[in-house]
């Protein structure tokens, strides 16, 4: 094999697609190892251009989505317990369950939707950060309770950037709400 | 460079609203659900597999699309993830393949008639066309996973040098030695029937 030869085969992949210069008929011609050769690289292109395209199945779609939600409740269940870890612990307002109730403005099972500024929190209270807890109240967002499956802590209520440990008391204002709503873990959402 | 024909839809992914995005994606889903489908297959060589690698090629399709930045098409992009994660799932199971071949080396020593050598054979005279495309298959399964996947990039899905590298992440010079070499390893492993199927 000289040169010529080399160049041949290196370059008849790219050439075979756009059709063979006279040069290059010329040496295949005339080079029987170079005309196997090409011949050989030919057959594969051929062979595997028979292939059929394979078509997706029809639940792929279904499939996705399913682990698009798995995916989404893993990440929120880990950041919800990575939160736990970290977050400042507070104690609830004795009054908030009264708050609460006063303040609702419509219940629908889970969601008790609340006037507002219905629900406040005195700075002599020193919650400053809890403040951030009831902000969505203040605002008259949606407060919903949300049946927890997974494996999330079912002794505290976690609010924006502050937690609060349920005491298990049912005269603790927020057992009273925990109670009412049913068993789960809080998700505050605008 | 010409404009990416998906720039629209994925810019629309990127910057819409959520119903947009889903709308988009939905539509990029459609696009794009057998070409993911047939790499994966193909490179994994198992629809089980090729399944699973699908569907977790959109999903990170669904959370990466908002760092796409339209370096290479958007397509070359796709199949990029398809490929890794394809190959990725042909050395996982690796360990089981060589397994299965230990068994069927056993099994081959003995001297069974049903143990013919299929090499010997012209699988699409004598088995039609769905035994053809098994025995191909096979060929392709035995090649390594790199091998596997710039000869059907070429050859299933018909792309460019240029595209092959983007998706592989190399230069055209590598894709053209790259290929160069799974020819002759397809080769090798195809043997006498390369002249028999090329009909």
């Amino acid at each position: 094999m000289n040169s010529a030869c080399e160049t041949v085969r290196a370059q008849f992949l790219e050439m075979r697609r756009i059709g063979l210069s006279a040069e290059y008929e010329q040496h295949l011609a005339s080079c029987g190892d170079c005309a196997d050769a090409c011949r050989r690289i030919e057959s594969v292109a051929r062979i595997l251009g028979r292939l059929d395209k394979a078509e997706a199945p029809v639940d792929l779609w279904e499939g996705i989505e399913a682990r698009l939600d798995a995916s989404e409740l893993a990440e929120r269940r880990d950041s919800f317990t990575m939160s736990l870890r970290s977050l400042p612990r507070v104690e609830a307002p004795a009054d908030l369950w009264d708050r609460v109730q006063a303040g609702i403005q419509e219940r629908e099972e889970s969601v008790w939707r609340l006037r507002p500024g219905s629900v406040r929190l005195e700075r002599s209270l020193r919650l400053l950060r809890a403040a951030a807890i009831l902000v969505p109240l203040v605002l008259g967002s949606y407060l919903i309770w949300s049946p927890s499956k997974t494996s999330s802590p079912k002794r505290t209520i976690v609010w924006s950037d502050t937690a609060i440990v349920r005491t298990g008391d049912p005269a603790d204002p927020l057992e009273k709400i925990a109670f009412s709503l049913g068993e789960g873990s809080w998700v505050a959402e605008r | 460079m010409k404009t990416d024909p998906d720039l629209s839809i994925v810019r629309a992914c990127q910057a819409g609203s959520k119903e947009e995005f889903q709308r988009a994606y939905e539509e990029l889903f459609q696009r794009y659900k057998n070409k993911v489908f047939n790499v994966a297959f193909r490179i994994t060589g198992s629809e089980a597999d090729a399944a699973d690698v699908a569907q977790e090629a959109f999903i990170v399709l669904y959370k990466k699309i908002q760092d796409f930045r339209f370096n290479s098409k958007f397509s070359s992009w796709l199949y990029r993830i398809v490929v890794n994660l394809s190959i990725d799932r042909r050395r996982k199971n690796s360990s089981k393949l060589v397994m299965a071949s230990e068994t069927i080396d056993t099994l081959q020593s003995i001297d069974s008639p049903e143990l013919v050598d299929r090499r010997e054979a012209a699988p699409e005279t004598a088995f039609g066309h769905k035994e053809f495309e098994s025995y191909v298959q096979s060929c392709i399964n035995q090649l390594s996973p790199k091998f596997s996947a710039i000869l059907i990039l070429r050859y299933i899905e018909d792309l460019s040098y240029k595209e092959i590298g983007d998706i592989l992440g190399c230069s055209i010079g590598t894709v053209k030695s790259r290929l160069s070499r799974a020819h002759k390893a397809v080769e090798a492993v195809l043997g006498p029937n390369l002249e028999k199927y090329r009909a």
